[in-house]
């Protein structure tokens, strides 16, 4: 796998990757000293590349360009993160440096950019046990038939494409799954502490360059979530969670409380 | 912004240097000058550099925004236009795309790229995105049928500007013919290695090959350095 990775960099460079490859490569990249200066200098390379046949815009575009700049909110710079607690992934997995880091920089900047995301092989093991928790809990769901749409759920844990995310958090962790070809995504957590009052929890679709509400889920009061819901057809590469008045935001107010790259 | 931000920092020495004024027949302030800051004034933001606009921009200047656009529309518009193909669909992106780098402005890293380079990589991933998107959903088509062929017309041409640029043709002459053809058909044709092996009916191993030989002989006639 590391192998066919080191080699991608110049075909990411020329965009010539299909999205999934795209996604694993900036996932790579950061943390490989080689690919990582490949990426630099192919992009430099790719960018004469499209000095080849310089077009210049009508002048209406800039008009327009200027226009919509002017009611459009700049992203926050990224920012060293403060000292968050050490939330634990499971037994004897407590995160570490990289990791904690890696929640607490998404949490600062809401956003995150896809080409600042580190796999790691703590990343990995979560996944691993994130996964294996998910099969009990929905083994309970489905034998013990506690959730309000059992069938829903099998049928989405079914799903071939069904994707398991594992949202990182202060508190704990919140496992998303998530079919795109039911539309269909699903919140399971156990112990999510209360919002507070007049508050709800919303999950957004993290894209490329931004955030797209993607619905509000509310724990019971053991902090039980079991909540699954339609949700539009998106090229999403993770998910945050924010706590948002009741009604959600259409943009997140608060600071990222729980975030997982898909 | 620009302009209180030179006089807070007293940087004006530097920020007058002649490579950040695209005209030297303006660069004309002296040392004997009452007030060098109150003749920056005067200054049109438009003779600020690259770096300097895109500095500016990620503060929220939109004017040194005006100057980013106009140091770079050639280069992004030029890029979007040899993917995209269709001139109408190519001014959205272009929009799109100017959009995306007043967003993201704060958040240019220099030690990843210069200016240039980051417009030019966004300016591509929306480019192919576009041109992806619609490969699967097809649902311009039926828009592009509808629309009349004088609006074409109207919008070609008024493109007015447009150059080959030499350097860059020469540079692509040096590879091999194979090399060429995959770099070309990935990068100005906006397919992904896969499309291209099937394109030229060769193995996707042989087409990755190919771009990364191609881009590395490229690397190195620019003088691309990290």
């Amino acid at each position: 796998m590391n192998t066919e990775l080191h080699h991608l960099a110049a075909a990411y460079a020329l965009g010539a990757l299909e999205a999934e490859e795209r996604d694993a490569f900036e996932i790579h990249y950061p943390g490989c000293d080689i690919c990582s200066v490949e990426v630099v200098e192919f992009a430099l390379t790719a960018a004469v590349l499209g000095e080849r046949s310089l077009v210049h815009p009508r002048s209406e575009v800039r008009s327009v360009v200027m226009d919509r700049i002017a009611k459009t909110r700049q992203l926050s710079p990224l920012v060293e993160p403060p000292t968050l607690s050490v939330p634990r992934m499971g037994p004897g997995d407590a995160i570490t440096g990289p990791t904690k880091q890696r929640v607490a920089t998404l949490a600062s900047k809401g956003v995150p950019a896809a080409g600042q995301w580190r796999a790691s092989r703590l990343g990995r093991t979560v996944l691993a046990t994130a996964a294996a928790l998910l099969l009990v809990v929905a083994g309970a769901i489905v034998v013990g038939n506690r959730a309000e749409e059992p069938d829903l759920f099998a049928q989405l844990l079914d799903a071939p494409d069904a994707e398991l995310t594992p949202l990182e958090g202060e508190t704990g962790i919140v496992q998303v799954v998530w079919s795109p070809s039911l539309d269909r995504v699903a919140v399971l957590a156990s112990s999510m502490p209360d919002p507070g009052a007049g508050m709800t929890y919303e999950l957004w679709f993290l894209l490329e360059g931004g955030v797209v509400r993607a619905g509000l889920f509310a724990p019971g009061e053991s902090g039980e979530v079991r909540h699954s819901w339609d949700v539009e057809d998106l090229d999403a590469n993770g998910w945050g969670v924010t706590i948002e008045p009741v009604g959600g935001s259409d943009s997140p107010t608060s600071e990222v409380l729980y975030v997982g790259t898909l | 912004m620009i302009l209180r931000e030179f006089s807070a920092n007293g940087q004006s020495t530097e920020a007058l240097a002649p490579n950040s004024i695209r005209d030297p027949a303006s660069c004309r302030v002296k040392m004997g000058d009452v007030n060098p800051i109150r003749r920056l004034r005067s200054v049109p933001v438009g003779m600020l550099d690259l770096s300097t606009s895109l500095r500016n921009t990620s503060l929220g200047d939109e004017a040194s925004f005006g100057v980013f656009y106009d140091l770079t529309a050639s280069l992004v518009h030029g890029v979007v236009l040899g993917v995209v193909k269709d001139p109408a669909i190519a001014e959205e992106v272009t929009q799109e795309v100017f959009l995306e780098l007043w967003r993201l402005a704060p958040r240019f890293d220099s030690s990843k790229g210069s200016p240039k380079s980051w417009a030019a990589t966004i300016a591509h991933r929306r480019a192919v995105d576009r041109v992806r998107s619609e490969q699967s959903r097809r649902t311009r088509e039926e828009r592009d049928r509808q629309r009349t062929p004088a609006e074409y017309d109207v919008v070609s041409e008024q493109v007015v500007e447009h150059l080959e640029q030499e350097h860059v043709v020469d540079a692509l002459g040096q590879l091999t013919k194979t090399q060429r053809e995959a770099v070309t058909l990935a990068y100005y044709g906006g397919h992904t290695y896969r499309e291209v092996a099937v394109l030229l009916d060769v193995p996707e191993g042989t087409v990755k090959t190919r771009i990364r030989d191609g881009l590395i002989k490229l690397r190195d006639q620019f003088g691309v350095t990290s």
